[in-house]
């Protein structure tokens, strides 16, 4: 009894909602709707936000004379950079001509152009 | 020794006046070009383009006529395809006015704004007098949307630059998908470095 309740039950509420939604669709509309309804609901909440805003979707133009000087500063942050590691590497090498422990540092001074003939 | 005082104050002062920053304000009319780039000129020309014609054409005219009420826009998006960061809300925003001023046009609310109303909506549900409380599902639907892109060409070789920007505003139908309207602004630059 209570399967039979059931099944009639399920069976109204179909034909009631069929009904509903063939009244529900206006002159010359499609009767699938719904699929592209329900599919458009799922993403209308993060598509939306970005209305009033503008999409940033830009490209890198070819310019020369940009390309120019672009190259010009890679260069210099390039010698700067050599440099600061040149000079890094001369103080911060504490293996460097036989580590802390040589007599490198207290050696007999020499006057001269020519005084660093053991380098 | 005084003289020497006097002149090495009035050096200084000559120098310290030729370090400090000058700034003037002009007027936002004046064209002023400095590095060849998009800028409030050409955003200024774009706004001036749309908004004289946007309210011209016809699309107004009928949907006045078909459906008996002034039509209600809302604003989507503006996708810059250039090679320029342009953000193009400088002038959306003078159409959306134009829209307002001459009442001729209905606007609402859409993106970011929309929800923070919605939110504020939604804590007046809890904290606003029954009186003064917003109802949810009263709010104006939008008959037409508002997109736009940008797009760029740049001729380059050298010292000289050839700049184009065509930016292209459009109205288009939501319930139909039909375009109403399309504006378009060109802008041409030459650029010698």
């Amino acid at each position: 009894m209570k399967q039979y309740l059931l099944v009639l039950t399920t069976l109204a509420a179909t034909l009631m909602f069929s009904e509903t939604s063939a009244q529900e669709l206006a002159p010359n509309q499609n009767p699938n709707f719904a699929v592209s309804r329900d599919k458009y609901m799922q993403m209308a909440d993060s598509v939306n936000q970005l209305h009033s805003t503008t999409v940033q979707q830009t490209y890198k133009a070819y310019d020369w004379y940009q390309n120019k000087i672009d190259r010009r500063n890679e260069r210099i942050q390039f010698r700067r950079e050599l440099k600061m590691e040149r000079a890094r590497s001369r103080y911060y090498r504490p293996y460097h001509r036989g580590g802390y422990y040589n007599n490198y540092y207290y050696r007999p001074y020499r006057s001269g152009w020519n005084s660093f003939w053991w380098f | 020794m005084k003289k020497v005082l006097l002149y090495s104050s009035l050096g200084a002062a000559l120098l310290l006046s030729a370090c400090a920053r000058n700034v003037t304000r002009i007027d936002p009319e004046e064209q002023v070009d400095i590095s060849g780039r998009w800028n409030n000129t050409d955003s200024r020309l774009v706004a001036e383009e749309m908004t004289q014609t946007v309210l011209r054409e016809n699309w107004l005219e009928k949907h006045v006529r078909e459906k008996g009420e002034k039509p209600v826009v809302i604003v989507g998006f503006v996708t810059n395809k250039s090679h320029e960061h342009i953000d193009a809300e400088t002038f959306v925003k003078d159409v959306e006015q134009s829209f307002i001023q001459t009442q001729k046009v209905r606007l609402v609310q859409g993106g970011k704004k929309r929800e923070e109303l919605r939110a504020e909506k939604a804590d007046m549900q809890t904290n606003a007098s029954a009186s003064s409380m917003k109802k949810f599902g009263l709010e104006q639907g939008a008959d037409y949307i508002l997109q736009g892109s940008i797009n760029s060409i740049v001729d380059a070789h050298k010292r000289k630059k050839v700049v184009y920007y065509q930016v292209n505003l459009e109205l288009t139908n939501i319930e139909t998908n039909e375009v109403v309207w399309i504006g378009d602004k060109k802008i041409a630059k030459y650029v010698k470095n």
